[in-house]
């Protein structure tokens, strides 16, 4: 531990002239400490402490190192930057606030209260309440400590529901992990942990949290590849409900600024600037923290209590960055000017050994900041105790526009908020994108013996293999609310699209039956051809697959989250910049805004020798969708024998970054076009199809196409299905047998109808392109009629649904019961 | 006598120390195991695991908890944590001295490996025991740190031991453990 940079920088004192340094012994300071600091920012802080003639201290400089950090600052994506794609280059002043924030301001939908300012997006949700969603990563923790990594992401991002407007109650949990195989046999570098390691204790690590706060964890998805294996990734997401008049707050100088929750210690010093770094073979150790749930469930309790009772102004979380990062976020926002004074030794510390800056810096778990009326501290700090919550009061909320940080008699921080909030250096970032070479390749002719060995190959294959063994182990019942759970079906084990959450615990209404469904799209594997394709396709698969289970896409909401390489590398900012154009169009043909978002970039491992492996660029995509009726709620298995199979959408040939391509080994392959505004109508009608109860049961076409999709209907139910490929609406270019089964074109929904019901539910659909494309069987077989009319393959249910469940356990290598020999 | 909290390259086992009669604080390390015949998860899951990584020959693996309590606290009020606080009277037995026999720990040789989180890592279950402690009407402890103890029986070599820590139980930047072959 000793010889970690942070440690001998605790170690020393501060006694660095900046004022007449050059810029090589900044560049030598920047690396020392980790600061993640470029030359043009270094520049900076020099030139404007030079203009107020005098040296930073050491508290300042970190204060505006982690301020200016890709975490708080997210400085990439804010940036300006040069789009160049073959001959024409466009040019971004703000690359965010011109394609996703865009998209959310042209759609002004009156439903959205807070977007992209406070630490959630805030959606209406009827009238008296209010949904903060907010989904961010936790990757570079993850890696070096997955199962204190995943426990601080989780309890992080609790926090920052818990921390918008006046702070909202969770009621949901998301998690979304992109991991290599468990079964990796490569070489891996001595620090880095082999995949399923890192997976089980990931899980782990939320399942923890999450049960022991009692929050329900019911959505979310994995995928493997192996580029992950240097950088696994993390994100994690929790849904909170509020009152509608809870979604606003207002900070007024004089307003105390109040810390409670646990103590501050030397634990993860550097986590913010952390997040700028890419992963070296020395990683700084003293980024790892242990989350601690049940500290931060007295906290949670404590400030709703508090919240009803009206006893602060505002809140925030202290997350990466700790006090100076989330003080200085709070002061930015007091009316007037803005502005706060602290004087540190006021804060609980949990070891007394701690120079003044370690506390400002502290990123300690489980701490809120808090502004409260004078008047209210006696009240608010006898409302703690009777929880066991520890308040401090560190100074007040000023209207000077200064930040004014002291220990006793020692000035730390004496800062303008202009210069550490706006002073910020931007250039204009060089992006590049080019398409990647298209093979011609011959589009596959199978029979069908070949397609069965496909389908069972695609079943088992770890990209849509059973993820019930994850899923198992966390608690998705907690609360009581939820209705469709993550595995649905006969026997509780099929794949569900989307959970959906009736949050009777917070509203105590059990006459008001509207609830809400939660989703995720991500795939990377189409990335890799199209990150503009990608986005289209995460989008329509996380509206699709909240409109399987009926919810309202018409007021559904989307969250971003991008993790990617280093963005110095103009290719890969390149496709980052293609992926956010693609989030703004897809947003736009759906009508539906983001409302949150978060990045993670550097998310690359540096060799020794200098050589990079960035991760795929990866996009998830969140969806949370009202839905008016939880009664009427749909799930994804069959319901029975002789009912009717529609199918939404049609297929083209195109299958790059397919599973059928994967099989076929097709490294490139061409992207199914896409019509955003058929969908957004095609998922709309079947909303509201599903809530007249004219819907047995909906899949989205994910991996694996049509016949991956009707056999996890039919296993999860126990029910056959009957496909005629000749009823397939079809592209031109999709002739082949193997092409109609696992194309993943998107925006398919595969639909059970009772034939009673059909009229109806034609008509409900009325000018959307449905088929009828097969039936139900009593007979548990998938069986798909060819072009030529005759019997293409049939496959039994249980064998494929055996292979589906037994990918994951077999990787992971989990044992049986009973294999502990002498201890029966 | 082997020291609990410093330097932890020795290889000998860390023993319990309590003392009831001084009057000073004292540290306790308290053991806690599920009884012979109920399902003993953790080390089921890890004797699966360990062909993954080419170790094959453990026979049975047991895993139990530690705590190492530092307080003001006889040996009569362990008692009282061990049984109403730290085990599950049902499905647990504990113990606070390592010599205790009993059905619940190995007796037979073996190899025992404890994994602790480093001092300057917080460690959110031993802070819970130090409120839990108090709430019982007990004198609060000094301090509480967790760890746990990996038992393995079969044919394994001290390497083979020492691969199954680094790559399965303990990561060196939170964690600090001991090796013992009994």
């Amino acid at each position: 531990m000793s010889e970690t940079p942070a440690a001998q920088a605790c170690a020393g004192s501060w006694t660095q002239p900046w004022l007449a340094a050059p810029l090589k012994a900044l560049q030598e300071l920047n690396a020392r400490h980790g600061w993640s600091l470029c030359a043009a920012e270094l520049r900076a802080i020099q030139a404007h402490f030079t203009k107020i003639q005098r040296e930073p201290t050491r508290a300042e400089v970190e204060t505006i190192a982690q301020s200016w950090s890709e975490h708080c600052k997210h400085k990439t994506f804010t940036s300006p930057v040069a789009l160049r794609e073959g001959k024409s280059t466009r040019r971004y002043k703000n690359l965010l606030a011109e394609t996703i924030m865009a998209a959310t301001r042209k759609l002004k939908a009156p439903w959205c209260l807070s977007v992209f300012q406070d630490n959630a997006g805030v959606v209406a949700f009827g009238e008296r309440w209010a949904l903060a969603y907010k989904v961010e990563t936790h990757n570079h923790p993850c890696a070096i400590e997955p199962y204190g990594g995943a426990e601080t992401g989780v309890g992080g991002v609790i926090r920052d529901v818990l921390g918008v407007g006046l702070g909202a109650k969770p009621v949901l949990n998301t998690d979304v992990f992109c991991f290599c195989p468990p079964d990796y046999a490569g070489e891996l570098p001595g620090n880095v942990l082999h995949p399923r390691r890192t997976l089980t204790c990931v899980v782990a690590g939320v399942r923890d949290y999450g049960n022991r706060m009692g929050i329900p964890t019911a959505s979310g998805a994995i995928f493997f590849d192996e580029d992950y294996r240097f950088n696994p990734l993390v994100f994690v997401g929790t849904v909170g409900m509020m009152p509608a008049d809870a979604v606003i707050s207002a900070i007024l100088p004089g307003d105390a600024v109040v810390a409670v929750g646990g103590r501050t210690g030397r634990d993860g010093l550097h986590g913010a600037t952390f997040s700028s770094a890419s992963l070296a073979k020395d990683a700084d150790q003293a980024a790892v923290q242990i989350g601690h749930a049940i500290m931060e469930k007295r906290v949670l309790d404590a400030l709703l209590k508090a919240r009803g009772q009206r006893l602060y102004r505002a809140l925030t979380d202290c997350g990466a960055g700790g006090f100076s990062s989330a003080v200085g976020e709070m002061a930015a926002r007091v009316q007037g000017k803005g502005g706060a004074r602290v004087d540190l030794a006021n804060a609980l510390l949990k070891t007394s050994d701690l120079e003044p800056w370690e506390i400002w810096l502290s990123e300690a778990q489980e701490r809120m900041v808090l502004a409260v009326p004078p008047k209210n501290l006696k009240a608010l700090g006898e409302l703690m105790a009777l929880e066991g919550v520890e308040v401090c009061a560190l100074g007040e909320f000023t209207s000077t526009g200064r930040i004014d940080v002291r220990y006793k008699d020692e000035r730390l921080v004496d800062m303008d908020l202009d210069f550490i909030h706006e002073g910020l250096p931007k250039s204009e970032l060089a992006a590049l994108w080019e398409p990647p070479k298209q093979d011609p390749c011959a589009l596959p002719r199978a029979d069908g013996a070949r397609c069965a060995e496909i389908l069972r190959w695609a079943v088992a294959n770890l990209n849509v293999c059973s993820r019930e063994w994850v899923i198992r182990q966390y608690d998705h019942e907690v609360q009581g609310g939820t209705v469709v759970k993550p595995l649905q079906g006969l026997h509780h084990d099929g794949p569900g699209d989307a959970c959906v959450i009736w949050p009777l615990a917070v509203t105590e209404d059990p006459s008001d039956f509207r609830g809400f469904a939660v989703s995720h799209g991500i795939n990377p594997a189409l990335g890799r051809l199209d990150p503009y394709a990608m986005a289209m396709a995460c989008v329509d698969e996380a509206l699709a697959n909240v409109a399987c289970v009926g919810a309202d896409i018409s007021q559904a909401a989307l969250l971003d989250n991008f993790c990617w390489g280093s963005p110095k590398d103009p290719r890969q900012l390149g496709a980052l910049a293609k992926a956010a154009e693609g989030c703004r169009d897809a947003a736009l043909g759906f009508e539906t805004p983001f409302i949150s978002g978060k990045d993670s970039l550097n998310n690359e491992y540096v060799e020794p020798k200098g050589r990079a492996n960035p991760i795929p660029g990866t996009l998830l995509i969140s969806a949370v969708a009202p839905i008016q009726d939880i009664r009427k709620a749909v799930t994804m298995d069959l319901k029975g024998p002789r009912n009717a199979l529609y199918l939404i959408g049609r297929a083209s040939g195109a299958i790059g970054g397919s599973l059928l391509a994967e099989f076929l080994e097709l490294s490139g392959g061409a992207l199914p076009e896409f019509d955003a505004k058929a969908a957004r109508d095609a998922y709309r009608r079947l909303g509201l199809a599903a809530n007249k109860g004219l819907v047995l049961s909906a899949h989205n076409l994910s991996e694996g196409g049509l016949a991956v999709a009707a056999s996890e209907m039919g296993f999860s139910g126990d029910t056959g299905v009957e496909i005629d490929l000749d009823k397939l609406p079809k592209a031109r270019d999709a002739a082949g047998e193997a092409v109609l089964l696992f194309a993943e074109s998107p925006g398919r929904i595969l639909v059970e109808v009772a034939t009673a019901c059909e009229k109806d539910f034609l008509k409900a659909l009325r000018g959307i392109l449905v088929s009828r494309i097969g039936m139900t069987l009593a007979n548990p077989v998938l069986r798909v009629i060819g072009l030529d009319g005759r019997i293409l393959l049939e496959e039994g249910l249980r064998d494929l649904k055996a292979r589906w469940q037994k990918t994951l356990p077999e990787k992971l290598l989990v044992a049986l019961p009973g294999q502990n020999r002498g201890r029966k | 006598m082997t020291k609990t909290n410093g330097k932890d390259q020795g290889n000998l086992l860390i023993q319990s120390r309590g003392n009831g009669k001084t009057a000073g604080a004292a540290t306790y390390v308290v053991e806690v195991a599920s009884k012979l015949g109920f399902n003993d998860a953790p080390g089921i899951a890890l004797l699966g695991q360990m062909p993954s990584i080419g170790v094959c020959g453990a026979r049975e693996v047991r895993v139990s908890s530690l705590y190492e309590i530092t307080g003001r606290l006889s040996h009569s009020q362990m008692d009282i944590l061990g049984r109403g606080l730290l085990c599950d009277p049902i499905t647990q037995e504990f113990r606070l001295d390592l010599s205790a026999s009993s059905s619940a720990f190995l007796i037979g040789p073996h190899w025992r490996v404890e994994v602790w989180f480093r001092p300057q890592v917080t460690d959110p279950v031993g802070e819970s025991v130090c409120k839990a402690v108090a709430d019982m009407g007990l004198p609060e402890p000094d301090g509480v740190r967790t760890g746990t103890a990996y038992q393995f029986v079969g044919r394994i070599t001290q390497s083979q031991i020492e691969k199954v820590v680094a790559k399965l139980l303990a990561n060196p930047v939170i964690h600090r453990t001991k090796v013992a072959q009994l």
